[in-house]
């Protein structure tokens, strides 16, 4: 797991470190509303668009992961909502998530930012993707505020100390 | 500023791209209040703790999500951890301390912390993290691999 020093590096593969993925929602802004009677699925915009990124590494690698997302409640109680990060297939480590953010919120504090921040080590040569998911709540209705300026996932290789 | 890769040494690694994660293991929650300073663990008696020890001068970058609630009946209060460094950086810092609030009533609430240590070469690092502040009561943190977690990531260009 120690890194590999300058000289010892394949010269046929791109360096290690720095490949980078990038989603937003679409720039159509609109509110989509999740309550604690829908499964755990992929948080989406209102055209349908998904917080979705892919990579397959050509060498071993952690793929670091950085998504935020806004929320807001129109009812006028302390609920919980509850999204993630899910990865699949499961990583050399037989993680896969959900690495998740619990939100609580209330109609009288408007809209608040969640993020979450992790990581996950992957193998060479397999087809990752990494997502945003509704996982739940604790009733009531949730509202993903979708919009490109606010809601995004990304992820960068780090192929260090992984080959 | 980042230097030309003819002239990075090659007996060593590439200064910038180790990483550590490290996961709450049992799902669960820890009580805290009074005085901080204790370290958080993972559920199992681990300190939530990564480590490193750097051949290159180097900047560590550190994430953390801690998720906290108040205890029953408690009103708004301050509650805090912090992401520890030990021995103190090249700087002389030693923590970074991120605030939250709970109360009663609103259940978990999820919160980001970010740091950043720059470190000497060859000198054994670890980053932990730490119960901070309350600012009464007691409040817990959660310790399920799913909802704790701590990483560090190396950034060495612009260091040497």
């Amino acid at each position: 797991m120690s890194p590999i020093n300058l000289d010892q590096l394949r010269n046929d593969q791109i360096p290690p470190t720095g490949l980078v993925q990038l989603t937003r929602y679409g720039t159509t802004a609109g509110s989509v509303s999740w309550n604690n009677t829908m499964v755990a699925q992929p948080l989406r915009d209102t055209l349908g668009n998904q917080l979705r990124i892919n990579v397959t590494p050509v060498r071993a690698a952690w793929w670091v992961i950085r998504s935020e997302t806004l929320w807001s409640q129109p009812d006028a109680i302390w609920s919980m909502g509850i999204w993630s990060v899910r990865i699949s297939p499961v990583d050399l480590d037989g993680q896969s998530g959900p690495d998740q953010a619990y939100l609580p919120l209330h109609s009288a504090i408007g809209y608040q930012c969640s993020v979450i921040d992790t990581a996950f080590r992957l193998a060479a040569g397999v087809a990752y993707t990494a997502a945003a998911y509704w996982e739940g709540s604790w009733g009531y209705t949730q509202q993903n505020y979708a919009h490109a300026v606010w809601d995004y996932i990304s992820g960068e290789l780090v192929g260090e100390g992984v080959v | 500023m980042p230097t030309a890769l003819g002239v990075l040494p090659s007996n060593k690694p590439l200064p910038s791209g180790v990483c550590q994660i490290m996961r709450g293991a049992i799902d669960g929650a820890i009580t805290v209040s009074g005085a901080g300073g204790a370290g958080m663990t993972d559920g199992q008696g681990r300190l939530m703790q990564i480590a490193y020890t750097p051949s290159y001068a180097c900047w560590w970058q550190i994430k953390a999500n801690v998720m906290w609630i108040a205890a029953s009946g408690s009103p708004w209060r301050r509650v805090d951890y912090s992401i520890n460094i030990s021995p103190g950086d090249a700087n002389g810092v030693t923590y970074f301390q991120i605030a939250a609030e709970a109360a009663d009533g609103m259940g978990w609430r999820h919160q980001a912390g970010n740091a950043m240590f720059k470190l000497n070469p060859g000198v054994a690092y670890n980053v932990w993290l730490a119960y901070a502040y309350s600012g009464g009561n007691s409040q817990q943190y959660h310790t399920s691999p799913y909802n704790f977690r701590l990483l560090g990531r190396v950034l060495g260009e612009g260091v040497l």
